[in-house]
């Protein structure tokens, strides 16, 4: 292994530059362009797939503000009514625990 | 008088391409096809070219209505092939294809005399030779597709960060990190060699 100093390196890439450069020089077929306009072609046109896509999409963002008023309204309709899950509901109504018993044996639970 | 064939702008070509008028996209293809050639061959072997350069229309087709009217079409249209020359090598490389080329005892000799000031011109376009095209393959062959194309933009190309940041949609820091160290990888490689 020998050491390649800063200038040489400058050198090797330099010289790299121009080999990299020279491969633009490369041709292709006469017949490219219009193969690859007939597999475009074949693809039909494309306005009516991102038509609906960003009609979609436009829906979507207009909803976003009735949604978090929705959120909003839900959250302040909640906390007034004071939440209150079915067992706390049901033993505000009975007041002893052989009631609860009792109903919850006719309840089926 | 005969008039003049009206000159329509990218965006206006585009514009009639959503609109449903696939033959406009015929314009930009005869518009871009050199650039886009141009890029691809310098990126990919030349047995892909053909393939890959289809394939960049193909995307750019598909993506159309991405592209915003008050943008630059041709910078979009060179990121677009860019990326795919990008998406191949990384296809590629996932596919364990990357032929890894041996060298022989010609290219030790053509990097012996550039780095020794012994070549009489190693720098004229028109005679490249065909060690420096090897060595060349043979070295990027070495890279991770990041930093192999990363090192052709900017040290081959001559790119800015800026310009190759926007090629690729990676960050300015990303691209400077990514060009020193295969910078570093390529040196190592070349010392290896030597």
């Amino acid at each position: 292994m020998v050491s390649i100093n800063k200038e040489q390196f400058a050198k090797v890439i330099k010289a790299l530059s121009v080999a990299y450069k020279a491969k633009e020089k490369a041709e292709v077929g006469d017949m490219w362009q219009s193969r690859v306009m007939g597999h475009v072609l074949s693809m039909g046109p494309i306005y009516s797939k991102t038509g609906y896509l960003e009609l979609f999409q436009q829906f979507v963002w207009k909803l976003t503000p009735v949604t978090f008023v929705l959120i909003g309204l839900l959250g302040v309709a909640l906390f007034k009514m004071d939440f209150y899950s079915d067992y706390e509901l049901t033993k505000s109504f009975v007041s002893n625990s052989s009631d609860l018993v009792t109903l919850a044996m006719y309840s089926g639970s | 008088m005969k008039d003049k064939p009206i000159m329509y702008s990218d965006a206006e070509i585009v514009l009639q391409v959503l609109e449903g008028n696939v033959n406009s996209f015929e314009s930009l293809m005869s518009r871009y096809k050199d650039l886009v050639l141009r890029i691809v061959k310098k990126h990919v072997p030349y047995s892909e070219v053909e393939e890959l350069a289809q394939e960049t229309f193909i995307r750019v087709y598909q993506s159309l209505s991405g592209f915003k009217s008050k943008g630059d079409f041709k910078q979009w249209l060179s990121s677009i092939a860019v990326r795919t020359c990008y998406d191949y090598w990384r296809k590629a490389y996932r596919n364990k294809e990357v032929t890894m080329s041996s060298l022989s005892e010609r290219h030790q000799k053509w990097l012996e005399e550039v780095v020794s000031d012994q070549m009489e011109a190693p720098f004229q376009e028109n005679d490249v030779q065909k060690e420096a095209t090897e060595l060349l393959d043979w070295a990027m062959g070495k890279l991770t597709p990041e930093d192999r194309m990363v090192m052709e933009l900017i040290y081959l190309e001559g790119m800015s960060g800026k310009e190759a940041s926007d090629l690729l949609g990676w960050s300015v820091a990303n691209i400077k990190v990514r060009a020193f160290r295969s910078r570093a990888k390529l040196k190592k490689l070349l010392k290896e060699r030597q």
